[in-house]
């Protein structure tokens, strides 16, 4: 496989998932399509680098969480709004009718909101937790202990349960 | 609320033009057109560089060619500094440009944090015989200049001693406060990241 034959198979099978870790990472729109343009870019650029010793995935979610973090460094503050992923605050308030879609984009919200105040250790972790990477997998990737990852992964798990009561009993 | 309960709200998030849906997709051959035309950019910066490399090898060596004694001495020490400047140069421009993202986050941090240090201990390296080079060809090249004119005095010597002193202290302070407002808080940055990750 050439390439390019190789990119179009990691995009075509991870796009989604390094735009969420984008989302992940970035509350602002346009630092989340800043790091997801940058992260094509660095994809492309070190494709030579993979040599399927690992799985393409593990590789890719390297690339793009490196690539997040080299962004943080020198993230611009903009506007300052949080808006969940692939929607606009126009379509908040047209789906404001339907209670369900509503709910669901509260706790993208919530869930972003909490995102942005962890550390980007926490926030690294939390990205790979919520794509369904294994512990060990966690631990390959950001090169914390496995015995790390799963104190972190607890106390964040206690964290956002804590902070997820404290908002429904302060509305 | 559990952590698990967010996994399917966050995976409904969306790429706002997506790339990669289907691998001969339109927007996928345009993206792929422009990551090309950003190697052929690359490309050319190292063509230009190596030309401009080339250039100034040929120009001091000439100049080196056309000299007598001590005054060879002294050009073949700076043309040799000239090279290795632009040997730096180029390394360093390397080791900027070919980052390595596929490496584990802490050892991907800890490299950032080695690079974007002010001085490493291979640019200290590099700069001191660098440095010994210019000063040490330069003196030979004046002293030999103005022999004629002002016999064995040491005098020209030691103003150009001095001024390539101050050139040096000036070009290291210059230096020092531009990374400073360029890549200094970057490294601030970087580490404060680095002891999340070590927490």
């Amino acid at each position: 496989m050439n390439r390019e034959q190789l990119f179009r198979e990691a995009i075509r099978e991870n796009s989604q998932r390094i735009f969420r870790i984008c989302c992940y990472f970035f509350s602002e729109i346009e630092n989340r399509n800043d790091a997801y343009q940058e992260t094509l870019i660095r994809l492309w650029e070190n494709l030579h680098t993979f040599k399927g010793q690992s799985q393409l995935s593990t590789w890719i979610y390297r690339v793009t969480l490196n690539t997040c973090l080299s962004c943080i460094r020198s993230e611009k503050k903009r506007n300052g709004l949080i808006e969940p992923c692939g929607t606009s605050s126009h379509d908040v308030a047209d789906s404001s009718g339907d209670e369900n879609a509503w709910n669901e984009e509260q706790k993208m919200v919530f869930l972003q909101q909490f995102l942005m105040n962890l550390s980007a250790a926490d926030r690294t972790l939390v990205s790979l937790y919520l794509e369904d990477v294994s512990t060990r997998e966690m631990a390959e990737i950001t090169g914390i202990s496995e015995s790390n990852v799963r104190v972190r992964i607890y106390r964040i798990k206690e964290r956002i349960k804590n902070e997820w009561e404290e908002k429904q009993h302060g509305t | 609320m559990e952590l698990d309960d967010f996994k399917n709200t966050a995976k409904t998030q969306q790429p706002p033009e997506t790339t990669g849906e289907k691998p001969n997709s339109p927007v996928m051959d345009t993206l792929i057109e422009e990551l090309k035309a950003l190697d052929a950019k690359e490309s050319r910066k190292i063509r230009l560089f190596i030309i401009i490399f080339g250039m100034f090898v040929a120009i001091y060596s000439s100049t080196f060619a056309l000299q007598k004694g001590d005054m060879k001495t002294g050009f073949s020490l700076i043309v040799l500094g000239f090279i290795l400047v632009l040997g730096y140069m180029y390394w360093r421009y390397h080791r900027i440009k070919h980052v390595d993202y596929t490496l584990p986050t802490k050892v991907f941090l800890a490299d950032a944090e080695h690079r974007y240090r002010h001085m490493n201990p291979a640019d200290w390296l590099i700069s001191i015989p660098l440095l010994s080079l210019f000063i040490t060809g330069g003196s030979i090249v004046v002293h030999t200049t103005f022999t004629r004119y002002f016999g064995n005095s040491i005098l020209p010597l030691v103003i150009y001693l001095i001024i390539m002193v101050m050139a040096v202290v000036a070009g290291f302070y210059a230096g020092y406060k531009d990374w400073k407002n360029d890549k200094g808080w970057m490294l601030e940055k970087i580490r404060s990241i680095r002891k999340e990750f070590d927490a």
